[in-house]
């Protein structure tokens, strides 16, 4: 065989293991750490969501007009593992997920109790009804510890549990975690906001008269 | 410089002896707003803050309450701005104008 088709060849081989990258479906790698996977469509409308400044994979939306202090229970419907996408769900188990949801339910039902009177499905007035998935849950490559993710998502909402209607809703995400911690941070983080938005509602307000 | 006002004023509002105050200042008005100079404004924005972090309820999220509090008067500045526009547009000009907005950042703040 002469140089010129040995190169010529190499060459081909080189192009048709380019053309086999570039072709590869993208859910064959999971995400790198800094990429995300968009909405999930557990939530459904997401127009009213605007992603924050500097951290555009988090969403959120709060109707600024709804007076948060005369909340004072709330319903904690289970956890659902929102499956739009096998690749969401990477390296773990259908019964791993489910115990991830678990997981993040109870922290969520922990981290509410400390301010709420959990309801147990009692939609009176004056309660909220929380609606969270979790959309995203993928392994660490080569690690079997479900525990440890590579990525996670999750998408929640807060409800008028007698009228249904949206009075503030999150999507979020987390690379290179611990679960529990993770779904602690945002039970906390949720029921810490829920609780000084009921504080400034309590709050009295200046009349606009001079 | 603004750090150190901002680190001054975590502290003072996760201070315990704070919290005895939380929820016992009016959400200031449009009209009182447009009132105040620069450093007033970001006082009233201070007390705010402080009124929420420092308050019985935010009180029990140790961490989250330190990192809201960060975050809050990290955005004192723009809070100021946001308020600006709210009170000057006679369209959102409200009672409830400055609350809104700030809760807005309260929900969003990471």
């Amino acid at each position: 065989m002469g140089a010129p088709l040995r190169c010529l060849r190499g060459a081909i081989g080189v192009l048709l293991l380019l053309a086999c990258a570039a072709g590869a479906p993208e859910h064959a790698q999971p995400p790198a750490s800094d990429t995300s996977f968009g909405p999930s469509g557990f939530l459904g409308d997401y127009s009213e969501l605007r992603a924050r400044a500097g951290s555009p994979a988090r969403l959120v939306y709060l109707d600024p007009a709804v007076d948060f202090s005369r909340y004072e229970r709330v319903i904690v419907e289970p956890v659902v593992v929102w499956k739009s996408d096998e690749d969401r769900f990477a390296g773990i188990s259908p019964a791993q997920r489910e115990a991830l949801a678990r997981e993040f339910q109870a922290e969520f039902e922990r981290a509410f109790a400390q301010e709420f009177a959990i309801a147990g499905g009692d939609a009176g007035p004056g309660t909220l009804r929380a609606r969270s998935a979790l959309t995203a849950a993928i392994a660490v490559p080569g690690r079997s510890d479900p525990e440890r993710l590579q990525y996670v998502a999750v998408e929640l909402e807060f409800l008028d549990a007698v009228t249904n209607q949206r009075l503030a809703a999150a999507v979020d995400s987390k690379a290179q975690v611990d679960a529990k911690a993770a779904f602690g941070e945002w039970a906390d983080r949720a029921a810490a906001r829920v609780a000084a938005l009921r504080d400034v509602d309590r709050q009295p307000r200046q009349p606009e008269t001079p | 410089m603004r750090t150190g006002t901002t680190l001054l004023a975590i502290a003072g509002a996760l201070a315990v002896g704070f919290a005895a105050d939380a929820g016992s200042a009016a959400a200031i008005s449009c009209r009182e707003w447009l009132r105040l100079d620069d450093a007033g404004k970001e006082a009233a924005i201070d007390e705010m803050i402080g009124d929420v972090v420092g308050g019985q309820r935010v009180r029990q999220y140790g961490v989250n309450r330190g990192a809201l509090g960060r975050c809050l008067y990290a955005a004192v500045p723009d809070m100021a701005i946001d308020f600006d526009d709210a009170c000057s547009d006679s369209r959102t000009a409200n009672m409830q104008a400055i609350q809104t907005r700030f809760k807005n950042y309260v929900w969003s703040c990471d």
